[in-house]
């Protein structure tokens, strides 16, 4: 990551996508095969788009899949699967973007480590 | 080959879906079975509906007056002509066609206006009570005397409504209109109104709103709701329907008190849908009992099937696409059932399709087979012309097999026909979203073209 408010981008999209992630899977435990309607669906797409970019080509989930398209009418458990891959993805890229040292850990910014403690609780 | 259950509005090429607009869209050949029940008029909270069941009542008794006066060669002549309305198209018969009463039952009604001194005196306040002391009067008989007395208005009314939706409108001779200022019939008048293609005679649009599929006053449900129960005494036999009239003639302020007893039940009057889908209970059973069914001809399985599909599909789809027919047909010396909805265009990929396949009308083929082979996909596509445009719908129990899914891509490819499969899969998935109501299932239909779409070559 070069900046701090990329590290603050990071982990905003990283909390929505959580959170976003524990609803399907509440909905999904209901009813697996209900399809998404394009309310939801149009937010799961734009956490996606904003992990792809920010995620790079290594840590991309799938390279042939970047969006759900509305009218594929995707279900619960096809978000679910595809937005858990996306979050282990995006807690994989924050981990090799901190370093631990002096018994704490830390964000890496711009190739150098900054003085901003990491959590990494939360990208586990 | 022509239109399957052509409609006005499909008939000239104008997209209308009968959930969108104001009155029904009549068939062109055959009769809507609904009728005009002249007790929405006097309930409605419109004013103008009020005043039309008043000058309806006024139309009628009128007839009652001429009677009275002695002139009743003349009133028996006014009811005989009122005692039709083809014009409308509702009614229970089979062909468009109706037929006037006879000049016998004529004398029947009109005598109701001298031997019951309450009638004689005030008139009738509902035209519907003439069931109850008459008989051979069928609930489609109090439809055409409403909409005959009424015609003038559904002559403005129906200008109006094609004005507003383009429907193309010709100067016609209409016979028969009331002159609620001269209390008679004109016997024909130039109007411009639309036309029946197949009979040259003029159509007349009707609102949804005045239509049930019987009338709120009805014989049977006297019988039933009034006379069983609160004027027969225990004990006492059933008498006979025209026993039962007879006592009403004699004793016509039970008729009217059972009449006031509907007026105050008013509430539970409403104009019928023309189209209940089924609920959502009753599709998760049809969906676990197509399921259930194996496929093949074994125990009738082919012909259960179909019963199913059809019954869930004109639900599921409803109102994106108004059901047009269910019909067989035969094809290399095997029966096939097809379903045939009105492309209403609602949805862009059904615009799509009659745009770019000229489908008019979309047609549903069924399969309970286990193995969609070559025929299948050449006896739909032989069928795929005219109407039908080039797009057709394979119902079946399993997916594709990718030879197949290939003969279809390359039906397209060759013909630019596109031939897509629902399969049980997909069924599910339609209803599980007709009840999570979270997608339309004109959506999982979408979804297939979408994805056939994308397997066409560029």
């Amino acid at each position: 990551m070069k900046t701090m408010q990329e590290v603050d981008y990071f982990l905003k999209i990283l909390m929505q996508a959580e959170k976003v992630l524990k609803d399907f899977n509440e909905l999904s435990k209901k009813k697996p095969n209900d399809a998404v309607n394009r309310f939801k669906l149009s937010f799961v797409n734009t956490i996606l788009e904003q992990s792809n970019s920010i995620l790079d080509k290594d840590n991309k989930p799938f390279n042939s899949f970047n969006t759900f398209s509305e009218d594929d009418v995707p279900t619960n458990s096809d978000v679910v699967l595809i937005l858990s891959q996306y979050l282990g993805c995006l807690k994989k890229y924050g981990r090799e973007n901190t370093r631990h040292e002096s018994f704490d850990d830390y964000w890496v910014i711009n190739g150098k480590i900054s003085n901003i403690i990491a959590d990494l609780n939360k990208l586990r | 080959m022509a239109l399957i259950r052509p409609r006005l509005t499909d008939f000239h090429g104008i997209i209308l879906g009968q959930e969108e607009i104001d009155f029904t869209i009549p068939f062109l050949d055959e009769d809507i079975p609904f009728c005009v029940d002249p007790f929405l008029l006097w309930k409605s909270p419109s004013q103008q509906d009020n005043a039309l069941h008043v000058a309806l009542m006024n139309s009628f008794n009128h007839i009652g007056f001429l009677s009275n006066s002695g002139n009743s060669d003349e009133a028996i002549r006014r009811l005989i002509l009122a005692s039709e309305c083809s014009e409308v198209g509702m009614g229970f018969s089979p062909k468009r066609e109706g037929v006037r009463i006879g000049k016998e039952l004529a004398s029947k009604i009109v005598s109701l206006f001298t031997i019951i001194p309450q009638v004689k005196n005030s008139g009738f306040t509902h035209l519907e009570e003439i069931q109850l002391l008459v008989d051979q009067i069928s609930k489609d008989r109090i439809s055409d005397l409403a909409c005959t007395f009424l015609k003038s208005f559904l002559i403005d009314y129906t200008i109006e409504q094609c004005h507003k939706y383009g429907i193309p409108i010709t100067n016609i001779e209409i016979k028969d209109v009331y002159d609620q200022r001269k209390n008679s019939f004109i016997d024909s008048e130039k109007v411009t109104l639309p036309v029946n293609p197949v009979t040259s005679r003029p159509i007349l649009l009707v609102p949804k709103r005045w239509l049930r599929r019987a009338p709120w006053i009805t014989c049977e449900d006297y019988t039933k709701g009034y006379f069983l129960e609160k004027v027969l005494k225990e004990n006492e036999e059933c008498p006979s329907k025209g026993e039962i009239l007879l006592f009403n003639r004699d004793n016509y302020g039970i008729v009217h008190a059972y009449v006031r007893e509907k007026e105050r039940t008013q509430a539970d009057c409403h104009n019928d849908p023309l189209f209940l889908p089924i609920p959502v209970s009753s599709a998760k059973r049809k969906l676990a009992d197509i399921k259930k069914l194996p496929s093949g001809k074994d125990d009738n399985a082919d012909r259960k099937y179909e019963d199913l599909i059809c019954q869930l599909m004109a639900s599921l789809l409803y109102p994106d696409l108004d059901f047009a027919a269910e019909q067989s047909r035969t094809d290399s010396g095997v029966l096939i059932r097809d379903l045939i909805f009105y492309n209403n265009c609602s949805v862009d990929f059904l615009d799509d399709i009659h745009r770019s396949y000229d489908s008019r009308q979309i047609v549903m083929e069924l399969k309970n087979v286990k193995t969609i082979d070559r025929t299948h996909i050449n006896q739909l596509n032989r069928y795929l012309s005219y109407e039908f445009g080039r797009f057709g719908i394979l119902v079946i129990r399993n997916a594709l097999p990718k030879a197949m899914f290939q003969n279809t891509v390359d039906l397209w490819s060759g013909q630019r026909r596109c031939i897509i499969t629902l399969t049980d899969e997909d069924i599910e998935l339609m209803v599980v979203v007709f009840e999570s109501k979270q997608r339309k299932p004109i959506e999982v239909i979408k979804k297939k073209f979408v994805e056939f779409t994308r397997a066409c070559p560029a």
